[in-house]
C-alpha cells in the first residue's frame, strides 16, 4: 500500500510508474574524451547535446556531459532494456524554459511505446564529482506483479 | 605477437576500471560483477577498436557483448574475421 500525497496505484489503477537513476564520476567522462576526443564524444553523445555542452571557450563542458550520460543510463534503466544500443538514440533537449527533457530514438522509443509511456520527466544534477540523473516514466500498463 | 585474449584482457586493465585484477577474471566471469561500469564499458570498446584497428558496429554494441571477457573475445574474433 502506498501511504502520503502520492497514492498513485490506489487513485489511478491503470498507471504504471518506472524509475531510473545513474551516478558518474565526472573525472571518468574528463578521462575518455583526453583518451579518446572526438570518438568517445560522437559515439556516446548526440550532436544537439555536443552543441549544447560547451564552455565559454568552446570545449567540452565536462559536467553537464556527465550529467547527459547519467540521463541516457537512467533512461535505459527506467525502460528495462536488456541490450541497450546506441546511446545516441537517447538525447537530452532543453525545454524553452531550460527544463531538460529527454528525446527518445529507435528501440528506446520503441520500448517507450510498448509500455505504454505516456509522461516522461527528468532531472539532473552535478556537484564536484559527480553527476547524477534521475528518469521517472508513467505508463498505461503496469507490469505483472506491480500494485493497482 | 600476444595472442588475442591477452591483448582483451591488457585493454580491461587499462581502461575497464574493476575492482579486481583482471588476471583474477575467469573468461565466463561476469565483467560487471567485477566492477565494469557503463561508462567503463564505452571507454572499453574504443580502446578495444584501437587496438584491433576494428569498429564496432551497432549490433554489437549491447550490454551483453561486454559481459564477460570471452564475450569480448567473440566479439573481437567475428569482426577480425568479417575484415578478413
Amino acid at each position: 500500500m502506498i501511504t502520503g500525497a502520492l497514492r498513485l496505484s490506489a487513485d489511478h489503477p491503470d498507471v504504471g510508474v518506472r524509475i531510473g537513476m545513474d551516478l558518474v564520476e565526472i573525472s571518468e567522462v574528463a578521462r575518455s574524451i583526453s583518451d579518446f576526443g572526438d570518438r568517445y564524444l560522437r559515439r556516446v553523445f548526440a550532436e544537439h547535446e555536443l552543441l549544447g555542452c560547451r564552455t565559454h571557450s568552446g570545449d567540452p563542458d565536462v559536467e553537464r556531459l556527465a550529467a547527459r550520460f547519467a540521463a541516457k543510463e537512467a533512461t535505459i534503466k527506467a525502460l528495462d532494456i536488456a541490450d541497450a544500443t546506441e546511446l545516441t538514440h537517447i538525447v537530452v533537449v532543453n525545454a524553452a524554459n531550460g527544463r531538460p527533457e529527454l528525446q527518445l530514438l529507435g528501440v528506446y522509443a520503441r520500448r517507450s511505446h510498448e509500455l505504454g509511456a505516456f509522461a516522461v520527466d527528468l532531472t539532473l544534477t552535478h556537484e564536484r564529482n559527480y553527476a547524477a540523473a534521475t528518469v521517472i516514466i508513467l505508463t498505461n500498463n503496469c507490469r505483472p506483479g506491480e500494485h493497482r | 605477437m600476444t595472442d588475442p585474449k591477452s591483448r582483451v584482457r591488457d585493454v580491461l586493465t587499462r581502461h575497464g576500471r574493476l575492482n579486481t585484477d583482471v588476471t583474477s577474471v575467469a573468461d565466463d566471469d561476469s565483467l560487471y560483477a567485477a566492477g565494469l561500469t557503463s561508462h567503463a564499458s564505452v571507454n572499453v570498446m574504443l580502446a578495444l577498436e584501437d587496438e584491433f584497428d576494428v569498429e564496432f558496429p551497432d549490433a554489437l554494441l549491447r550490454r551483453s557483448t561486454f559481459e564477460s571477457v570471452g564475450g569480448l573475445y567473440e566479439a573481437i574474433a567475428s569482426l577480425l574475421k568479417s575484415d578478413a
